[in-house]
């Protein structure tokens, strides 16, 4: 009578264990299950944006340099750049090369960017241009949609203009930030 | 013998039931795997189809038929203006569709557009704001990705250099 007992204690012990094997294999295979669909609705970022934000920049800061500036169309950007850093010498429709400048950096931008197709998180800052002169306010500085430098962003667009004979650049940059 | 009967039962419906639950996981892992195989695929080929525009996106910068002449490296994309005028009037010329079909080969389902975008161009027959150079026509059902790059546009006679960009629409069917 003892002996059968202990048996059926013994095949109880038995049953409960391969019930708790059976039931740590099924959560494991649940948690598999999770973990995978978790990772597969984790999208890669598309080549689309990622070219966007990391080329387009770089692309759009070159550019701008060269083009003729309106009602002045024989100076460029970058002679209007220079000569706001510089000498102060040009004049476009009334406004100094330092207004007429950011007027046609800002125009570029708005037509580029800011369209509501497009609408891209951006900034683009000037340094070492001065305006007003004696100040250390930069030129430029335009921020769409709250693209910061904390904002996670792609590859700078940098153009360095020398100021020659002057010792000293003048930086324009950019960045365009993930959505 | 009764006992030992019970406990063969017993055991044969464990088995059964371990096998039941073994074949619901193994059928539910199909099932899944499935879906996210079918996902990865449809991945796959929306990036292939986005690599393909941005591949002619960086083309057309290149080509010697509307590139700028300039002597020396050139790191500034630069459109001639009068190359993409020429080129206009050759691929959509409905007397003749060699040029067309020879451009196929490489712009494959897509539309081209080079806009001038700053300071404006004033009025004349020449001074379009736009052109699409390029446009497979393929039916607007299909998707498209849109990749735009800032480039120069040079009009060597008026002496001016604009600010403008290449569109580029790859159309792709989704499937």
């Amino acid at each position: 009578m003892n002996n059968r007992h202990k048996n059926e204690c013994k095949n109880k012990l038995g049953q409960m264990e391969v019930f708790g094997l059976a039931f740590i294999v099924i959560l494991i295979s649940i948690g598999f299950f999770i973990f995978v669909s978790y990772k597969s609705q984790q999208k890669t970022e598309n080549p689309q944006k990622e070219y966007t934000n990391d080329k387009v920049a770089n692309d759009f800061i070159l550019s701008i340099l060269y083009v003729s500036v309106q009602d002045c169309e024989e100076y460029t950007v970058q002679d209007l750049i220079i000569d706001c850093a510089r000498d102060h010498r040009i004049n476009c429709a009334g406004d100094n090369s330092c207004v007429a400048v950011n007027k046609s950096i800002n125009v570029m931008l708005n037509k580029t960017f800011m369209p509501k197709d497009v609408n891209t998180k951006f900034r683009f800052w000037s340094e070492n241009l001065y305006y007003p002169e004696n100040t250390n306010t930069d030129l430029i500085n335009v921020t769409h949609l709250n693209c910061s430098a904390n904002s996670r962003q792609g590859q700078r667009g940098v153009a360095v203009i020398s100021l020659y004979p002057t010792a000293k650049d003048v930086y324009l940059n950019m960045n365009i930030c993930y959505q | 013998m009764k006992n030992k009967r019970n406990r063969g039962q017993i055991q044969l419906g464990e088995t059964t039931a371990v096998v039941i639950i073994v074949i619901i996981l193994l059928v539910i892992g199909i099932v899944f795997w499935n879906k996210v195989s079918v996902s990865n695929v449809k991945d796959i080929n929306t990036q292939s189809n986005e690599l393909a525009v941005i591949e002619i996106a960086n083309m057309i910068p290149e080509l010697p038929e509307l590139k700028c002449y300039e002597s020396g490296v050139n790191k500034v994309k630069c459109l001639d203006w009068y190359k993409v005028l020429a080129m206009n009037a050759s691929i959509n010329n409905p007397d003749d569709t060699s040029t067309f079909e020879f451009y196929n080969t490489y712009f494959k389902n897509s539309r081209i557009t080079v806009v001038r975008m700053y300071p404006e161009p004033g009025a004349g027959p020449n001074n379009a704001t736009n052109i699409t150079i390029y446009d497979a026509k393929i039916n607007r059902s299909t998707i498209t990705s849109l990749i735009s790059i800032p480039v120069n546009i040079k009009d060597y006679a008026a002496k001016k250099t604009y600010y403008g960009q290449i569109l580029v629409e790859g159309y792709y069917n989704e499937q």
